[in-house]
C-alpha cells in the first residue's frame, strides 16, 4: 500500500546543512501499523511531508496505491487521513461544520458526510462538543476532532504524527484504542509518537530513525535480537547514547 | 467504514467538475470564518461608524478656516511654468512685485462700484469702467472665461536646462501656459521682457490672453504709482458703476479639488484596512495555527486555495468598500458637506462608479496583500511586513492629492496613484477615455500579476518550512554554487533598477549648468549609470549568489550560425518595427479620430526630432557608444543573462521568454516620460527575438550583436538622416517608409529566425549549463 523509496532531504539554512532524511526506504501493508520512531529532529516529521508530497524530496519517492506523491500529489492526498500535531482546528467553525467542510473538499456529498460524522462521533466520542465552535475545545477535544478530520473520507492510509501530544493518559488511551481499530480495517497507518509504551504494543513494525538515517527496522523481536534489550525505551536512549551507529544495510 | 472501502480509492471519477465546487466551498469557509471573527466585524462596521464623523468635523473646521481661499466664483485653475535667466528666489520676487500690482488694479476695479454715474440700466457687456490710464478695466477682465488672477495662479519653476524642458510641459498638458522671461538688473527701471508660451488650443490660448491682461495690469499700476509719485492727479474723468438687475445668484461652490481628491484617498485607505486582517489571518494566521498544513494535505490545488482565500479577503474588501462609501455618504449628507464638493457628488452614477473602482483596487490590493502575507510565518511576522506597505501605498495617496496631478502619462499605469486620480475624475466628472482605460487595464494586470506571485509563495514548501528566517540567514551567502541567480536575487534586482533609475535622472539633473551643455558628458554620465544599473548590480549579486559570469549571464562562446542570424536579425528589424510603429499610429488614428491622431503625430515628431537635433551636436563615437554598444552589452547582461536564465530555471520556456520580453519592453516605456505606448509591441517583440536567439544559444553574445546593431542603425539612420534623405537614401522627416523595405526586412529577419529554429541546441561547448536551461522546460 504504502511503499518509500530511497527518501533523501537536505535542508540549507544559510551556512548551515541539515540531513532530515538520507536515503530512507520501506514498505508498509494494508493492516499494518508501522512505528517511525525516533528521537526529536531525527527527520520523522519530513518523511511524513515527504510521502504526502507536502516536501519535495531531494532524491527518491513515496508510492501509495499505486501513486506517485511527487507526480499526482492530489491522488495521493486522496488516499491519505493525516493528522499532525501542529494540526489546528479552525477556530470560528464548529465541529460539525469543520468535518463538513473536509468531507466536502474530499469529495463527498451531503448524506455521505453526515452518515461519516456520525460513526466517527460515535467511535471517539464527538457528541457532546461537535456544535460547539472550535475555539471553546480542549486540548484532547481538538485533538478526536483532528482524527475525526483525517478519517471523514474513510482513507485507506493514515500518516499520524504525534497524534497524541499534549493529552493526557486518558485522552491518548482512546487515540490508541481507535488505531488498533483501523488496524483491524486493513488500513496503513504510520504512526510517529514519543509514547514508546503504547507504540510497542500497537505498532507490528518499527524503523527507528536518528539524525535522518534509519538505524534498526523490523518487528519487536527483530529489534530486540538486534540490540540486545528488551522494550524499546532502552533501545532508544542506546541509541542516542552511542550517536554513531552505523546505518543498517537495505535489504 | 466497510472493509471493502480499503481497496477502493476514494477519488471521485467527475473529479474535474467538482473541483470547481470544492473550491466555491473553500471560499465560503474562508469567507464564513472570517465574517465570524470579530475583530473583521470591528474593522468593517466599526470603523466607517466612527472614522467619518470625526473626519467630517475636521473638514468642517478645516473648511472654515479656509473659506477666505474658497470664496469667490469657481474658476477654472491656471498652472504656468516659468523659466528665465535669474535664480528661482528672484524670479519668484519679481513675480510676487507684478501679483501686488496686478492686486492693486483689481481692488481698485472692484472697490469703485458705482461712485459718481449711475446708469439706470447698463448691459452687461457694454458696462465699462475706466482708470486712469483711459485704458478699459474691461480689456483687462477676462470675464468669458474667468481665469484666476496673477497671485492665485499655481506657479512651477522649470530651470532654463531642465528636461523636459519648459515648452515641452506646456505641449503636453502638464501645464497650460509657460512664461520665459529675461529679466534685466532688477534694480533698474524696467523689469524685463516677458515671453509667454502656450499651445495651439482655445484654452491655452484663452489663458495665454488672459496673462498678457494680467501683466498689462502690472504696467498699468507701474504707471499709476510713477504719477503718483510725480504728484499727479489721476482723478479719473468719468467714473462707472455697475448695476445688477434680477435675482442674486447664490454663489458657486468653491474649488472642488482638495475634498474631490481626499474622498477616493480616504476610501482606499479605508479599503485597505478592511482587507489587512483577513488577508493575514487566512495565510499566517492560519499557518501559525496549524490549519494551513491540514488544507495543504487535502486534494486541492494550491492555486486553488490561494484563489479561494483571495475570493475571501476581496468580498471583506468590498464589504469594507460598501460600508465606508454609505458611511462617508451619509456623513457628507449629515453634516451638509456636498456643498463643497461641486454638487456632482450625490449623482447615482458617481456612487457606483466609485463603487467599481474601489472592487477593482480592492481586488489589486487583495492579491497583493496575500502575497506578502503568504510570505510571513506567523501572525506578527506579516504585521512587520504590512507596516511598510502600508505607509509607502500612503505616497503614492499623497501623490495623487496634489494639485496639478492629472491621469495621463506614467500615472496611468502607476497602480493606486491611477485609480486614485481615475476616481476623482469621477467626481470632479472629468473623465478622458484612453488613460482611464489604460489605469484600469493596468491595474488589471497588476491584480494578476500579485495572484501570480502570490500563488508561488503560498504554501511552497520553502516557505511552509523554512528556516528561522533571519536577516542573517537571508543575507548569507550560499556555500553551494549557483548554476543561474536565483529568482529570488534576481528580483531584488529588478526592483532596485527602479529607485537606481530614479537616482540616476536625479543626478542628471543636478550637473551644473557648464557640464550639461557638453552633451557628450551627459551622454557619458548615462552610460556610466546603464553601466551600473544593469551591469555592476547583477554582477554584485550574482558573485554574492556564488554564481558564475559565464553560467549566470551566458557568457559563453555561441555557435557562429547563432551570430549569423544574429547580423541578420540586427540588420533587418528596423523597418518593420518602424512600419509596426506606423501601423500603431493608424490605429490610433480609427480609434479616436484623425484630428486627435495628427496632432499626437505631429508632437511625436517633433519631440523626436528635438531629441535628434540634440544627437546630432555629439560626435559619432559618442552616440555610437551611448545609443548602442553600452545599451545593448548592459540590457543583454540583465535581460537576457541574468533575468532569462533566472527564470529559465523554475519556468517552461516560452513563458520565461514572454515574461522577460515583456519586463524589457515595459522598461523601455517607462523610460519615457509620456506612456510611449507605441514603443512597448515593438521592444516587447524584439525582446521575444533577442530571449529566444539567446536562449537557443545558451549565451547573451548574439543578442549583444542583434541589439546594438538594431539600436546602432536607427540611430545613425536619423543622425545621418538630412544626408541621406538629401541622396534620396532615406525618406523625409514626415514620409513613411517604403512598403518594399519592409518586406525586404520580413524576408531577412524570417532567415534569421529560421536559422535560430534550426540550428538546434544540442552539441554546444560547456553543456552543463545548457543541460539547466533544458530541465528548465520540463519544470
Amino acid at each position: 500500500m504504502i511503499s518509500i523509496q530511497h527518501l533523501s532531504k537536505t535542508f540549507y539554512a544559510g551556512r548551515r546543512e541539515i540531513r532530515a532524511a538520507a536515503d530512507v526506504s520501506f514498505d508498509v501493508a494494508p493492516g499494518e501499523v508501522y512505528g517511525l520512531l525516533g528521537p526529536n529532529g531525527a527527520g520523522k516529521t519530513t518523511m511524513m511531508r515527504m510521502i504526502l508530497g507536502l516536501l519535495k524530496p531531494d532524491k527518491g519517492y513515496a508510492e501509495i496505491a499505486g501513486h506517485r506523491s511527487d507526480h499526482q500529489p492530489d491522488e495521493v492526498k486522496r488516499q491519505v487521513g493525516f493528522v499532525s500535531a501542529a494540526a489546528g482546528v479552525y477556530q470560528w467553525l464548529t465541529g460539525r461544520e469543520m468535518l463538513g467542510f473536509f468531507g466536502e473538499i474530499y469529495g463527498l456529498s451531503e448524506s455521505e458526510v453526515e452518515t461519516r460524522i456520525k460513526e466517527l462521533s460515535a467511535i471517539l466520542d464527538l457528541s457532546g462538543f461537535i456544535d460547539q465552535g472550535c475555539a471553546t475545545l480542549s486540548t484532547g477535544q481538538k485533538q478526536r476532532l483532528s482524527l475525526a478530520r483525517a478519517l471523514i473520507h474513510d482513507p485507506p492510509v493514515m500518516i499520524l504524527d504525534e497524534p497524541t501530544l499534549g493529552l493526557d493518559v486518558i485522552g491518548s488511551q482512546v487515540i490508541f484504542n481507535y488505531i488498533d481499530i483501523l488496524r483491524e480495517r486493513d488500513k496503513s497507518i504510520i504512526l510517529c509518537t514519543h509514547r514508546l509504551e503504547q507504540a510497542q504494543r500497537v505498532c507490528n513494525r518499527f524503523g527507528l530513525m536518528h539524525k535522518g538515517k534509519k538505524v534498526l527496522t523490523g518487528s519487536l523481536e527483530d529489534l530486540q535480537k538486534q540490540t540486545g534489550k528488551s522494550d524499546l525505551v532502552e533501545m532508544f536512549i542506546d541509541l542516542i547514547e552511542n550517536d554513531n551507529v552505523a546505518p543498517i544495510q537495505q535489504v | 467504514m466497510s472493509q471493502n472501502d480499503n481497496t477502493k480509492p476514494n477519488g471521485n471519477p467527475k473529479k474535474p467538475t467538482r473541483t470547481g465546487f470544492r473550491l466555491t466551498r473553500l471560499a465560503q469557509k474562508e469567507l464564513k470564518e472570517t465574517l465570524r471573527d470579530r475583530r473583521t466585524i470591528v474593522t468593517l462596521v466599526l470603523m466607517p461608524l466612527l472614522v467619518y464623523p470625526t473626519l467630517s468635523l475636521i473638514f468642517k473646521t478645516f473648511l472654515l478656516s479656509n473659506a477666505a481661499l474658497f470664496s469667490g466664483a469657481e474658476v477654472p485653475e491656471l498652472r504656468v511654468v516659468y523659466s528665465g535667466n535669474v535664480s528661482k528666489a528672484e524670479a519668484d520676487f519679481v513675480f510676487a512685485k507684478i501679483g501686488e500690482r496686478v492686486k492693486f488694479i483689481d481692488e481698485k476695479s472692484s472697490g469703485s462700484e458705482g461712485t459718481l454715474l449711475q446708469p439706470d440700466n447698463l448691459d452687461e457687456e457694454d458696462d465699462s469702467q475706466s482708470i486712469g490710464s483711459g485704458l478699459r478695466v474691461d480689456d483687462l477682465q477676462s470675464e468669458e472665461v474667468g481665469f484666476p488672477p496673477w497671485y492665485l495662479m499655481r506657479w512651477q519653476f522649470i530651470p532654463p536646462s531642465a528636461n523636459p524642458s519648459l515648452a515641452e510641459y506646456v505641449e503636453v498638458g502638464e501645464a497650460d501656459l509657460g512664461i520665459i522671461f529675461d529679466l534685466n538688473d532688477p534694480t533698474r527701471k524696467r523689469l524685463g521682457d516677458f515671453t509667454i508660451v502656450s499651445r495651439q488650443d482655445p484654452f491655452s490660448l484663452a489663458a495665454a490672453d488672459h496673462l498678457a491682461k494680467e501683466l498689462e495690469k502690472a504696467n498699468l499700476a507701474d504707471r499709476e504709482f510713477r504719477l503718483q509719485m510725480a504728484g499727479i492727479s489721476i482723478e479719473p474723468v468719468v467714473n462707472v458703476g455697475r448695476k445688477l438687475i434680477g435675482e442674486t445668484v447664490a454663489q458657486e461652490a468653491p474649488s472642488a479639488f482638495p475634498l474631490a481628491s481626499l474622498v477616493p484617498l480616504i476610501l482606499v485607505l479605508m479599503t485597505i484596512t478592511g482587507a489587512v486582517y483577513p488577508a493575514i489571518d487566512l495565510t499566517a494566521g492560519e499557518r501559525e495555527r496549524g490549519t494551513l498544513e491540514t488544507l495543504m494535505a487535502a486534494p486541492l490545488p494550491r492555486v486553488g486555495i490561494l484563489v479561494a482565500k483571495f475570493i475571501a479577503v476581496l468580498t471583506v474588501a468590498i464589504f469594507t468598500a460598501l460600508l465606508n462609501l454609505i458611511g462617508m455618504f451619509v456623513t457628507i449628507w449629515v453634516f451638509q458637506l456636498d456643498q463643497q464638493f461641486g454638487g456632482g457628488i450625490f449623482d447615482f452614477r458617481v456612487m457606483v462608479q466609485i463603487f467599481l473602482l474601489l472592487i477593482l483596487f480592492g481586488a489589486f490590493f487583495s492579491a497583493l496583500l496575500l502575497a506578502v502575507t503568504s510570505f510571513a510565518k506567523s501572525f506578527k511576522e506579516a504585521q512587520v511586513y504590512l507596516i511598510p506597505i502600508i505607509i509607502l501605498s500612503l505616497g503614492p495617496g499623497l501623490m495623487a492629492m496634489a494639485p496639478g496631478i492629472s491621469l495621463d502619462g506614467v500615472n496611468a499605469v502607476v497602480p493606486m496613484v491611477n485609480i486614485l486620480l481615475l476616481a476623482r475624475d469621477v467626481i470632479n466628472n472629468e473623465v478622458i477615455l484612453v488613460p482611464s482605460f489604460v489605469a484600469v487595464i493596468s491595474t488589471l494586470v497588476y491584480t494578476y500579476l500579485a495572484i501570480c506571485l502570490a500563488a508561488r509563495i503560498f504554501g511552497s514548501d520553502s516557505i511552509l518550512y523554512s528556516g528561522d528566517g533571519s536577516l542573517v540567514e537571508m543575507f548569507q551567502r550560499p556555500t553551494r554554487a549557483n548554476v543561474v541567480v536565483p529568482l529570488a536575487a534576481t528580483l531584488f534586482c529588478l526592483v532596485m533598477l527602479f529607485p537606481l533609475n530614479f537616482l540616476s535622472i536625479g543626478f542628471l539633473g543636478r550637473l551644473p549648468a557648464e557640464t550639461t551643455a557638453d552633451l557628450s558628458f551627459r551622454y557619458g554620465m548615462m552610460g556610466v549609470f546603464t553601466c551600473l544599473a544593469f551591469m555592476v548590480l547583477p554582477a554584485l549579486v550574482a558573485r554574492h549568489q556564488n554564481t558564475s559570469f559565464r553560467g549566470g549571464f551566458g557568457l559563453k562562446r555561441p555557435r557562429i550560425v547563432f551570430l549569423l542570424a544574429a547580423v541578420l536579425l540586427g540588420l533587418s528589424l528596423w523597418p518593420l518595427v518602424m512600419t509596426m510603429t506606423e501601423g500603431w499610429h493608424a490605429a490610433y488614428g480609427i480609434l479616436f479620430g484623425s484630428e486627435k491622431q495628427e496632432q499626437w503625430h505631429a508632437k511625436l515628431i517633433e519631440t523626436t526630432s528635438e531629441q535628434v537635433a540634440r544627437i546630432r551636436m555629439v560626435s559619432p563615437l559618442v552616440i555610437l557608444f551611448a545609443f548602442s554598444v553600452i545599451p545593448a552589452l548592459c540590457e543583454e547582461w540583465f535581460f537576457r543573462g541574468m533575468l532569462l536564465r533566472s527564470l529559465l530555471k523554475w519556468n517552461s520556456v516560452w513563458k520565461s521568454i514572454l515574461i522577460s520580453a515583456l519586463v524589457f519592453g515595459s522598461f523601455h516605456v517607462l523610460s519615457n516620460s509620456v506612456i510611449a505606448l507605441d514603443r512597448l509591441l515593438p521592444s516587447t517583440l524584439i525582446g521575444v527575438m533577442l530571449g529566444y536567439l539567446a536562449f537557443k544559444s545558451d549565451s547573451i553574445w548574439p543578442g549583444v550583436i542583434l541589439h546594438s546593431l538594431n539600436n546602432g542603425i536607427v540611430v545613425f539612420l536619423a543622425y545621418y538622416q538630412p544626408a541621406l534623405s538629401s541622396y534620396s537614401w532615406f525618406p523625409g522627416e514626415d514620409e513613411s517608409i517604403p512598403v518594399v523595405w519592409a518586406l525586404v526586412g520580413l524576408a531577412v529577419a524570417t532567415t534569421g529566425v529560421l536559422l535560430t529554429r534550426f540550428a538546434g541546441t544540442s552539441g554546444l561547448p560547456g553543456k552543463s549549463s545548457n543541460a539547466t536551461i533544458e530541465s528548465g522546460e520540463v519544470l
